[in-house]
């Protein structure tokens, strides 16, 4: 874009290359001639947007299409918020520096409870009045304002923002729609006749068309379509087929450092472990893959269109990859000459493990970490998490073996049923792992065991989503238990704040009751809550004070089995059966096994050749 | 082969810093598909080096950069390669074989464009006694006096701005940014765009 109109601006601001687009590969369209324009923005910095697979693919898939042209939107960070509102500038894509109050159609992608509030704040920051219902019966007054991601699966607390909220995945859905929108602009069709549209194709969640009624006690008692031919649940798009969907190999290369800075292959969605308190275990079933042929040639495009030196082979559990093996051989023929290293997030401990980073390694070294989740087996049961210490103890040997020297382990706090003794479980294994490395002779440096230990934020489409969330105290109480219990200087204890804990779970379970305070909390600045330096614990209590919100009848009441929940209309595949079925069995520490063992009957109707 | 590349940044890639743009820098020689030399160990990383760091916000119409090739490479080769992959705002001018070590760039040449209600004349006048700045290093602070660095000043207006053109010292060890001028003018200046036109070796000779 020419940004000479910004100069004023950009000047003054830590990052200008967050706000100037330009980079590499960035789509740049003749913006008179799309019939459709569409700003799809990431409520979170540059660096966290770019990172995202999600928006990679979807702006992508929009720009593949003649008509449509796709531009970028962040949340400026406040040093650009502040220039923004001191010049009364509103916010501005990345490709054409337009407002974004010009374009027909504005995507957020819901990542994390957390921002929330920056969704609304950009909304705020584009002079775009925040409630759906501010926003006129007409196309042409205001862009239609749309979500999806993985929050959606309960889409309550934004339902009265969005016009549409799209549950499940995109590529194929946000073309339908656009088309959709594309037809009803050139008739001249009204906002809400557009809308009725909208709702009946599979996914596309239209939240003014339907009515929540509340029990005396505050419960919800239904949400009902206001209209016989709006379906009475909403069901989640899933793409059927991973090898024949469209994948971009020509990704925008930022100028500015972002998080993961690196070609990303996506090789599965789903996940076939069940661990209980894992919503994108549940929400992104049914289990399918993409085959290595597909893989290695995505890889291998990515690469030469980007000059990325790292691929980071992306999914929940990697190492459940069935042709894992044959992948890494086929990237390796041709990324050790490139030298290009491989990167293997989420790897799971076991005995294929080993071998497998050996391979891998041959280029660089990165960290290593595991997620053995909670201290005891018999925690580890309840959740699910089927890992022994043994599994544990002896992926440590041979990483220790193999001449590491640190490694991170990450755990939670307040699960389902947890004790003291499981807390004390926590730093005692972490014990055991500084008791091996001393246990043979090793190089005199030391070892360095990071346990990093997350609050547990009960979800929506689990096994836990009854489940109360520790209070405050209790958290806080059980995070210096552990503090207490860690001995040595070998182990460095990391823990999340338990406050903002608490505000992701009012926001993971909440219901439309909640729009007040998140219009509320933009009122009064307060936005990016997911930043430590930023979230503001007294003023969000001030904020559910003045709204009359009690932040624990969301986050820390136990929900009886037999309420409906707020998110109950969405069908996100997973049966409510399953669910009751698994907490069930939580509760009397048996576990499920996976489902390539043997199915589990969870609803989401996957075809996986059971072993 | 020692590969010398003379390149513009001019346009919204003034917004990327030194440090981004040499980790783009990498990503064009890797994507050009040349036979970059690396360097050994653990992080590999394409043996590489830049004249004088231009600060973020600034434009430049002569920067230099150097790297290696592990065969000898047609130059015109080395350009049609190199242009395929570089983003918008990096234009490249030539590929040439390095005549001078890169280091032994003296003096740099800029172009200070200045919106502001004064006149040449007056923004002259302002500039010509002891020019006192409080720079900044990493380590320290201290207030200097860098009037006679500035050198071949040359004033005049155009299309209602002031534009000073001015000679600083380049060198590794003596170097001089030009926005120390307007950070010099500021109370009287509302803007000013800096672009850098050319950089010297030790005898005023554009470097080669």
């Amino acid at each position: 874009m020419n940004t000479d109109r910004y100069a004023h601006l950009l000047k003054y601001v830590l990052k200008p290359g967050r706000y100037t687009g330009g980079e590499l590969n960035e789509i740049v369209k003749d913006k008179d001639k799309a019939e459709v324009r569409f700003c799809f923005c990431f409520p979170d910095t540059y660096e966290i947007g770019m990172s995202n697979l999600g928006m990679r693919i979807l702006t992508a898939v929009l720009n593949n299409s003649d008509y449509c042209y796709c531009e970028r939107a962040f949340a400026p960070w406040i040093d650009m918020e502040e220039q923004l509102r001191k010049s009364q500038t509103p916010l501005f894509s990345l490709e054409s520096g337009d407002p974004l109050g010009q374009f027909d159609i504005i995507g957020f992608t819901l990542q994390y409870e957390l921002s929330y509030t920056n969704v609304l704040n950009m909304l705020d920051l584009s002079g775009i009045p925040l409630y759906s219902t501010e926003r006129g019966d007409s196309l042409d007054n205001y862009p239609l304002i749309i979500g999806g991601g993985p929050c959606t699966c309960n889409p309550e607390p934004l339902a009265d923002f969005f016009d549409v909220i799209l549950i499940g995945e995109g590529e194929e859905a946000i073309i339908e729609l656009t088309d959709l929108y594309r037809e009803c602009k050139k008739n001249g069709l009204k906002k809400s006749e557009f809308l009725r549209k909208a709702a009946q194709i599979e996914g596309w969640y239209v939240p003014s068309l339907y009515e929540v009624i509340y029990n005396d006690n505050r419960t919800i008692k239904g949400v009902e379509p206001l209209y016989s031919d709006v379906p009475k649940r909403i069901k989640k798009r899933i793409i059927k087929d991973l090898d024949k969907v469209f994948f971009p190999v020509k990704p925008i290369i930022p100028f500015i450092e972002v998080v993961h800075d690196r070609v990303i292959l996506e090789v599965f969605r789903g996940c076939t472990r069940g661990c209980r308190f894992c919503q994108a275990g549940m929400v992104y079933r049914p289990y399918r893959e993409k085959s290595a042929e597909v893989l290695n040639q995505c890889a291998l495009d990515s690469v030469e269109n980007s000059g990325y030196d790292e691929i980071s082979l992306s999914s929940l559990s990697i190492s459940d990859y069935k042709q894992l093996d044959k992948l890494i051989d086929k990237l390796l023929t041709w990324t050790d000459d490139k030298k290009i290293g491989i990167s293997l997030p989420s790897m799971r401990i076991d005995a294929f493990y080993e071998q497998l980073m050996e391979k891998v390694m041959s280029v660089r070294k990165s960290g290593l970490t595991f997620a053995p989740e909670a201290g005891t087996q018999r925690l580890r049961d309840v959740i699910n998490k089927n890992i022994t210490e043994e599994d544990i103890m002896s992926a440590c040997r041979k990483a220790f073996d193999g001449g590491r020297d640190s490694l991170k382990l990450y755990f939670m706090n307040g699960l389902p049923t947890e004790t003291d003794e499981d807390i004390l479980g926590i730093a005692s294994l972490a014990q055991k792992i500084v008791d091996e490395f001393y246990s043979a002779k090793r190089p005199k440096r030391g070892v360095d065991v990071t346990i990093s230990v997350s609050c547990f934020v009960p979800k929506p489409f689990t096994p836990f989503q009854w489940e109360p969330q520790d209070s405050l105290n209790e958290m806080q109480r059980k995070q210096k238990l552990l503090r207490e219990a860690i001995r040595t200087k070998k182990i460095s204890y990391k823990y999340h704040d338990a406050k903002i804990s608490q505000l992701e779970a009012v926001f993971a379970k909440g219901d439309r009751r909640l729009s007040k305070a998140l219009a509320e909390a933009v009122k009064v600045g307060q936005r990016f809550d997911g930043w430590d330096e930023l979230f503001n614990y007294e003023k969000w209590m001030q904020i559910f004070e003045n709204t009359n919100i009690n932040p624990e009848f969301y986050a820390n009441r136990r929900i009886s089995f037999d309420e409906t929940l707020a998110w109950d209309h969405i069908d996100i595949g997973v049966t409510k059966k399953f669910l009751l079925n698994e907490v069930e069995k939580a509760y009397n520490e048996v576990v499920t096994p996976d489902c390539r063992t043997g199915c589990s009957g969870c609803g989401a109707k996957c075809v996986i050749n059971h072993a | 082969m020692e590969v010398r590349l003379f390149f513009k940044k001019i346009g919204n890639i003034r917004y990327i810093s030194h440090l981004d743009l040499q980790r783009a820098m990498i990503r064009i020689l890797i994507r050009s598909g040349l036979d970059i030399t690396f360097s050994e160990g653990f992080n590999p990383h394409p043996r590489m080096a830049f004249a004088v760091p231009l600060s973020i916000y600034q434009e430049s119409e002569y920067e230099i950069f150097d790297f290696k090739l592990n065969q000898e490479t047609p130059f015109d080769e080395i350009k049609d390669k190199l242009s395929k992959g570089m983003p918008q705002g990096l234009d490249i001018i030539r590929v040439a074989e390095p005549k001078s070590k890169i280091s032994s760039c003296y003096t740099a040449r800029y172009r200070l464009t200045i919106t502001t209600a004064k006149s040449a004349d007056e923004i002259k006048e302002l500039l010509s006694g002891d020019i006192t700045i409080l720079k900044k290093t990493k380590t320290k602070e201290l207030l200097c006096d860098i009037a006679t660095q500035i050198t071949n000043r040359i004033f005049y207006e155009h299309d209602g701005k002031v534009i000073m053109e001015v000679t600083l010292p380049a060198e590794n060890n003596n170097y001089l940014n030009p926005n120390y001028i307007a950070e010099f003018l500021k109370d009287s200046i509302d803007y000013c765009f800096i672009r850098r036109l050319c950089l010297y070796d030790i005898n005023g000779k554009p470097m080669e």
